[in-house]
């Protein structure tokens, strides 16, 4: 009976390749679109950052006149945020990660050093919109930290997944490659310890 | 001679680091277990406050607005009030999977630092300004004069009262975007959930060809395939994929018996199916427990 013999040969494959597809394929598929997922809320977030920096800038712009050298440079990092290309592709690419990184931490900086020359500032530190924008800051550097947080954990899976045995084959036929993980953006500074100078002290502190 | 101390030195070192390796786990503080909504390590609030403020949480709870927690310990230690709250949060899930509406507030006493977390479904109707506006007028004052249960008192109040006059827009963005990703990842699971069932018919079908004739079998485990294929929700399509599948399957493993080639013993080899696709979801514990709601970081921090 040669037809049955292969209906039944024909079944088998089907079989073997289902199973194959359930093992592997399957789990590449909905971890890799995990790690978009993730990549998503990490852009969304740095987003919503780059959203407040303006009525941030234009807030502490009234109290601060003096202080132009600091507002310069946050509005430039968050130009230079701006004009990062973002695109679905760069998960893949180091080094549009690596630009994207920097640019953000560039902008992480220069907020940083806004609000540590706004303490200088009692009546900008009582007004209540600054209050509110410092809140709303503070909440949004949380939430990078928690997206990027979750999203090193998805790409995490996903190189797991991509290199062990047998999915690693899966991954080789239908071209999936394990996705470089995000660094800090400013290793090399994080490395050396910090220098505490006191004497260093602007004079409005006083 | 020298050698034998370089050795007893490098043993010395071996156990010097990993008693420091040690310490620096034991940094990070253990996390309470959620048995009920207000857990307080650090000794601060009398048993009635705490009862009041169990009241108030548990019926903000059963009205189905918000899951809220307060944890209240002596010291965070080295690790930010954040980090530990959100730690706390990532365990304990308050809020429902579906609404995403917990709440944690972490007091650390000696720090003097407290951390109000909110869940994805309240970061519309309570965003950071609001809370933090909240630490700075209803919890700093009152924790000023340390009058810590009235502070947590009048901001959860202030909070719920916030939560009654408009939950439902951010309420019912939260379920459709959870939703959508549920479904997302629901398909492949039926997939390989029924193509277990399909390896486990056709091992039946092997038995019961053997007890009623190839035809019979054909048909029986045919027909449950098309079943098991509906009940998966595949559609037509798969229905008759499948129960054409194993018939055929069936019929043709019938036919190796009448040429006595392999003595009934299909070739066929059997994976681990992943049949136990029903995880047991929510949590045992009477009292008091989260339900499965997702924190993304918001809120605001405060001291006093």
């Amino acid at each position: 009976m040669p037809l049955l013999r292969f209906l039944m040969i024909m079944g088998l494959l089907f079989i073997v390749s289902s199973q194959l597809s359930g093992c592997g394929y399957n789990k590449l598929q909905s971890e890799d679109e995990a790690v978009e997922a993730a990549w998503a809320e990490v852009l969304n977030q740095y987003q919503r950052r780059a959203d407040l920096v303006p009525n941030l800038v234009s807030t502490v712009k009234g109290y601060t006149a003096q202080e132009k050298e600091v507002l310069t440079e946050v509005t430039e990092a968050r130009a230079s945020v701006g004009q990062v290309k973002v695109t679905p592709e760069m998960l893949d690419d180091p080094a549009a990660l690596q630009q994207f990184n920097s640019a953000q931490g560039e902008l992480s900086n220069a907020l940083s050093r806004l609000l540590v020359v706004s303490e200088n500032y009692p009546d900008l530190k009582s007004d209540a919109l600054f209050r509110d924008l410092t809140a709303q800051l503070e909440g949004t550097e949380n939430r990078i930290t928690v997206a990027r947080n979750r999203y090193i954990e998805q790409i995490r899976a996903f190189n797991t997944t991509v290199r062990q045995f047998p999915v690693n084959l899966t991954a080789k036929v239908i071209g999936m490659d394990a996705k470089p993980q995000f660094s800090v953006e400013n290793e090399s500074t994080i490395q050396q310890a910090p220098t505490v100078d006191f004497n260093n002290a602007p004079a409005s502190a006083e | 001679m020298p050698l034998l101390v370089l050795n007893k030195l490098i043993l010395l070192g071996f156990i010097a680091l990993c008693g420091w390796s040690q310490a620096a786990l034991a940094q990070t503080l253990a996390l309470p277990t959620l048995n009920t909504p207000v857990i307080d390590q650090s000794n601060t609030l009398s048993p009635s406050a705490i009862q009041q403020l169990d009241t108030q949480i548990r019926a903000i709870d059963a009205a189905g607005r918000a899951q809220m927690g307060v944890v209240l310990v002596p010291s965070t230690g080295n690790e930010s009030v954040f980090g530990y709250a959100m730690r706390v949060a990532e365990q304990w899930q308050l809020g429902d999977a579906d609404k995403d509406n917990g709440l944690l507030i972490v007091v650390a006493v000696q720090d003097r630092r407290l951390q109000i977390l909110t869940g994805y479904g309240l970061e519309g109707v309570l965003p950071d300004a609001v809370v933090s506006r909240i630490i700075r007028e209803d919890i700093r004052p009152a924790f000023r004069t340390g009058d810590y249960a009235g502070g947590l008192q009048a901001s959860i109040k202030r909070m719920d009262s916030i939560l009654q006059l408009d939950p439902e827009i951010a309420r019912q963005q939260a379920a459709e975007e959870q939703e959508q990703a549920y479904r997302d990842g629901a398909r492949g699971d039926a997939f390989d959930n029924s193509m277990g069932f399909f390896m486990l018919l056709l091992i039946i079908g092997q038995f019961l060809r053997r007890m009623l004739g190839r035809l019979i079998a054909a048909v029986l485990v045919g027909g449950s395939g098309a079943l098991v294929a509906w009940l998966a929700g595949f559609g037509l399509m798969g229905m008759g994929l499948a129960a054409s599948l194993l018939f055929i399957l069936i019929m043709a493993m019938g036919s190796n018996k009448s040429r006595g080639k392999r003595k009934g013993r299909s070739g066929v080899y059997v994976g681990g199916g992943s049949l136990g696709g029903l995880s047991s979801g929510g949590f045992s514990s009477g009292g008091f427990s989260g339900g499965g709601g997702g924190f993304g970081g918001g809120g605001a921090s405060g001291s006093w």
